[in-house]
């Protein structure tokens, strides 16, 4: 699938943690691509390794992390072979992470306008003034109102969606080309988060940043993804365009996941997922969601499903691809929901 | 509609709760709640949305009575519970209502068991016999889909949902007649949620609950309740069955939530247009004071006079529409 | 795309794609691991703190002293022997590599009175050095076998004895056992009186709290020598009186600990849940809140202890300690203090103590802290 130029691959990275119960294997073979100018969603539940997976991209992962194996390749660098020095000079100029608590990732005694400078003269490039001049620019383009006066302003004094866009302004103050969302609106109200949402499309757009977006909310996903990754158990279960995986979704996870949100119209039951999420000190053999689907088949439990394709674009791992496997009914609500979805398309 | 020939369990009228920090001139009041006045009837899910900070856990947590009301009344199937608080009315409050909590971490005492936990309803209601107790909590356990062998051990080896399960069997196993459930779901992952919302569903109906359920997202409590109430910043702005709600909304504020909550439909997503709402410019209540006023049966909207016409107009042309 | 995807499709036998769990319902699987309380979890990360396992048994070896080292020889602390006044350490063994042989060096002796075998009987000089003439008279410096010297060639004081001639070593353990039960002691009371003070403050709060705090500023704002001095003028010495001078401010930082614990766990989720479900006040603060802070208590504690033994040490050594002849670590330090340069190893020992005491509570108290950190929990 070659949509675009590829800015960042990940191939087949594993991630594990020691503690004193056992190895936790957060990540088990996780390969993606970002090209450039996208925007990619990883959708999964806690502790499906996507968080681990972006740290691990960004360098900070915590002591008891260990890469098992994998590639991050960026600009022909292997990001998993960078010494401390050397990702000090990617972190934040090629690639800026936000992070979900707006309020922990600003300094509390710190201006703000000092907090965004302090990253523009990392380079040193700029004299102090230009500095100043260029932050306030920044507040203005992440849509702060009087930039001037803020920037005199202590991060109390910021409600938590003008904090958040403080974020961004700092994540984006090196230009990096590619922006990590690490669940960014999930602490904030929702007309906030619509905000925040769109102030990041547009500068997006603005300064052509390829972004990765992780989120565990589907209408998030949908209205911020071009291409999705559907993570689970610490593997990537399912990959394609946003549409491929809210109207084709063909894992059983996916599936089910998409069937246990509620939008507007949903009416009869929900279909949950039954059981609990594995536990990673004990990866499940086979497809890993296989102990909470109802559909299970033998060999899902023996055999972990290679990545079958659907489409140029659509691939995911389920046995229930395989030419020899029963044919899988969709939830019902999903079934329904997909309908309603195309009908609309159709009418648009 | 037959709301009026059901029977009000709880009856809420004009209440104020205003926190106060400082003194003399430091003093601050916060009217966190500020005059909300609704009814639940008997076996209905009224939900109850609004941003954070807008007054819906205070209001929650006043019901039952974990905050004293500043003014205003609260009436329990008639009796008023909202006056100064003594043995026989806590007893009262906490027989017949009980609070299931937001943070599945938070809630749940990190010293105790599982089989403590639970349990602790039942020893305050002078169940003496251990063995007795053992037994409903293995019975509770079961109805909330978890097993006895998850009695004893202690809340921090459980998931987020299997947490907030142990939370709904704590406050049920005391059989409540009423139930504030405040944001039980919004610090789950989404696959998690809805095995929680099915599960209160189902025990709403074996046991006769009414529930208040009290969250932020839109979609979920347009899903799971009866009847909707938005909040917005302590005031009750307004108030109409879900379906209605969501089909015809009429005050600004909720025309905004509801464009605001992404929905998980790339098709149309990516070009939804969200609707800002800013209450300095939305009205203008320099002359007319406003109030809660009903627009159609079961529909009411905190307005003016001169909004509740508008209002009303348009009502009156969608209905001849339909 | 860097990701494999396969070409031919695995060929697996038709029987392998047959539903298994179709009927099944999917339950909550029980947990394979093993339940790891509170307790064993901080016990987990306190071992992997080694300066405080290191801690932990010097704590343990000296509080064994303190218990029963005073029988290990024949002397009593009390006994004393004007015949064997301020004796050299003398180790059995140790003394053939030349340290603690009870040999002392006395200064400024006249050649004459060394050679005489009446004064320093035969083979109890060593060592004749610094020959010098003072007015006419030959003086010297001479190395002793001081237990030959005063004909106690059996016997040996392993630290000497006083200017009383009592037995430093049963001094020390016994002066070791009253300062650790002072300190115990004088920290049980403070946690105790901390812990109920704090725990009604807390929990009430508002103006309960208010004067509650502000009778705690008041007690704090008499200085703690001035209160101690008048105490023990009062009660006179001894070891209640001690003890009472050690709890009479002591409490009040605890006092703040547990109201601070108190104020941040009594809104907790779970407290509420609690309150909902109409338990009461006592209750809650046993059960849901008590428990919750054993952490904070168990560490402050710890970190109290040396801080009494310094205190009680203290004050005994500026002479309001015990009554004579009960030694405790501050009353050795002082008599040895008043001989520290005619024989230093009487000040030695007991400084000694109460250095390693200090430095092994507070490694231990840190490594409680760490272990009882709640944001470390499950870490390695």
């Amino acid at each position: 699938m070659k949509t675009g130029e590829s800015i960042l691959t990940v191939d087949n990275l594993s991630v594990s943690f020691r503690t004193y119960s056992g190895i936790v294997k957060a990540v088990r073979g996780v390969s993606f691509e970002l090209n450039k100018g996208e925007t990619i969603c990883i959708v999964g539940e806690s502790g499906s390794g996507k968080s681990v997976t972006v740290k691990t991209i960004m360098g900070i992962l915590p002591p008891s992390a260990v890469i098992e194996s994998g590639t991050i390749n960026y600009k022909g660098m292997d990001l998993t072979k960078l010494t401390e020095e050397e990702y000090a000079r990617i972190r934040g100029k090629e690639i800026g992470l936000i992070f979900q608590d707006p309020l922990s990732s600003l300094n509390p005694l710190m201006k703000i306008g000092r907090q965004i400078t302090e990253a523009l003269l990392i380079d040193k490039e700029m004299s102090k003034r230009e500095a100043r001049e260029a932050a306030i620019e920044l507040l203005g383009a992440v849509g702060i109102r009087d930039p001037e006066q803020r920037f005199e302003q202590y991060p109390f004094q910021f409600s938590g969606g003008m904090r958040q866009r403080v974020v961004i302004a700092i994540a984006l103050a090196r230009n990096p080309e590619v922006l990590i969302c690490d669940e960014p609106t999930t602490a904030l109200d929702v007309t906030v988060q619509a905000r925040i949402l769109n102030l990041i499309n547009e500068l997006k757009q603005k300064r052509q940043l390829s972004i990765i977006f992780i989120t565990h909310d589907l209408g998030v996903v949908a209205h911020m993804a071009d291409r999705v990754y559907v993570m689970y158990a610490g593997k990537i279960v399912e990959y394609g365009t946003a549409e491929d995986i809210f109207l084709e979704p063909a894992h059983p996870y996916a599936r089910a996941l998409l069937a246990s949100v509620p939008d507007m119209e949903t009416e009869g039951r929900l279909a949950s997922i039954p059981g609990a999420p594995p536990n990673m000190l004990h990866p499940p053999t086979g497809d890993g969601f296989a102990p909470r689907n109802k559909y299970a088949m033998q060999i899902d439990f023996e055999e972990e499903p290679p990545m079958f394709r659907i489409s140029d674009t659509h691939y995911a791992a389920t046995w229930s691809l395989h030419p020899s496997a029963p044919e899988i009914p969709m939830p019902d609500v999903l079934r329904e929901r997909i309908r309603r979805m195309k009908e609309g398309g159709a009418n648009r | 509609m037959q709301i009026d020939s059901r029977q009000p369990i709880l009856e809420v009228e004009n209440l104020r709760v205003v926190f106060a920090s400082g003194r003399g001139r430091k003093r601050i009041q916060v009217n966190a709640v500020d005059g909300v006045s609704f009814e639940i009837y008997q076996g209905e899910t009224f939900g109850l949305v609004g941003e954070s900070g807008c007054g819906k856990t205070t209001l929650g947590r006043t019901i039952v009575r974990l905050y004293s009301p500043t003014s205003g009344t609260i009436r329990f199937r008639g009796r008023d519970v909202s006056g100064p608080m003594t043995k026989e009315l806590r007893q009262y409050i906490t027989d017949n209502m009980a609070m299931i909590f937001q943070d599945p971490v938070e809630s749940l005492n990190p010293r105790m068991t599982v089989q403590e936990i639970i349990e602790e309803g039942l020893k305050v209601r002078g169940i003496k016999d251990p063995e007795v107790r053992q037994e409903m909590v293995f019975d509770i356990l079961s109805k909330v889909g978890l097993t006895r062998e998850h009695a004893s051990r202690f809340p921090h080896e459980f998931s987020g949902g299997q947490r907030q399960r142990i939370g709904i069997a704590r406050a049920l196993i005391v059989k409540p007649s009423f139930v504030i459930a405040d944001e039980p779901v919004s610090a789950l992952d989404v696959s998690v949620q809805a095995q929680i919302i099915n599960l209160m569903n189902d025990l709403k109906s074996t046991l006769g609950l009414t529930i208040m359920f009290i969250a932020h997202d839109l979609s979920v409590v347009k899903y799971f309740s009866d009847r909707v109430g938005v909040m917005y910043y302590g005031k009750l702005v307004e108030l109409a069955d879900s379906g209605e709600l969501y089909r015809n909304p009429l005050h600004p504020y909720t025309r905004s939530l509801l464009s605001a909550i992404p929905q998980p439909n790339p098709l149309t997503e990516r070009h939804r247009e969200t609707i800002s709402y800013d209450p300095a410019t939305a009205h203008d209540y320099s002359a007319e004071k406003p109030s809660l006023r009903e627009v159609c049966p079961g529909h009411f909207v905190y307005c003016s006079e001169s909004e509740f016409e508008r209002y009303f107009d348009r009502q009156q042309t969608r209905a001849s529409m339909a | 795309m860097t990701m494999d995807t396969p070409n031919h499709i695995p060929d697996i036998p038709q029987e392998k794609f047959k539903f298994v769990q179709l009927d099944q319902e999917i339950v909550d699987s029980a947990f394979e691991t093993e339940p790891i309380g509170y307790f064993k979890d901080a016990l987990i990360r306190l071992r992997k703190n080694k300066a405080s396992v290191v801690a932990f048994y010097i704590i343990l070896v000296i509080s064994s002293l303190a218990i029963f080292g005073q029988d290990f020889n024949p002397y009593t602390f009390r006994q004393q022997n004007p015949e064997r006044t301020n004796m050299p350490p003398r180790v059995p063994g140790l003394e053939k590599l030349g340290i603690m042989d009870g040999t002392t060096i006395l200064r400024n002796r006249r050649l004459d009175s060394v050679k005489d075998p009446n004064q320093f009987p035969e083979g109890s000089v060593i060592r004749v050095f610094n020959q010098r003439t003072v007015r006419g008279v030959e003086m010297v410096d001479v190395k002793v076998d001081y237990y030959k010297l005063v004909g106690a060639e059996d016997e040996y004081y392993w630290l000497g004895t006083d200017y009383l001639g009592r037995d430093l070593w049963t001094r020390l353990c016994r002066g070791t056992r009253v300062s650790l039960i002072i300190a115990l002691v004088s920290v049980v009371t403070n946690i105790f009186i901390g812990i109920v003070y704090g725990a009604i403050a807390g929990y009430y709060g508002g103006k309960t709290d208010m004067y509650m705090m502000r009778v705690c500023e008041i007690i704090n704002a008499f200085p703690q020598i001035v209160v101690v001095t008048m105490f023990i003028l009062f009660f006179g010495t001894g070891m209640f009186s001690i003890i009472m001078a050690l709890v009479i401010r002591g409490w009040i930082p605890t006092a703040r600990l547990i109201r601070a614990q108190f104020l941040r766990f009594k809104n907790r989720e779970y407290v509420l849940a609690a309150r909902t479900l109409g338990v009461g006040d006592l209750a809650i603060i046993f059960r849901h809140i008590l428990p919750n802070s054993i952490g904070p208590i168990i560490t402050r504690a710890m970190i109290t202890i040396p801080g009494a033994i310094f205190s009680e040490s203290f004050l005994a050594f500026v002479g309001l300690g015990l009554k004579a002849p009960e030694p405790s670590i501050g009353i050795l330090l002082s008599q040895g203090q008043k001989v520290l340069l005619q024989h230093p190893y009487q000040a030695f020992a007991p400084s000694l103590m109460i250095s390693v005491l200090m430095i092994a509570f507070n490694l231990f108290a840190n490594g409680l802290r760490d272990a009882f950190d709640p944001t470390l929990r499950g870490q390695e």
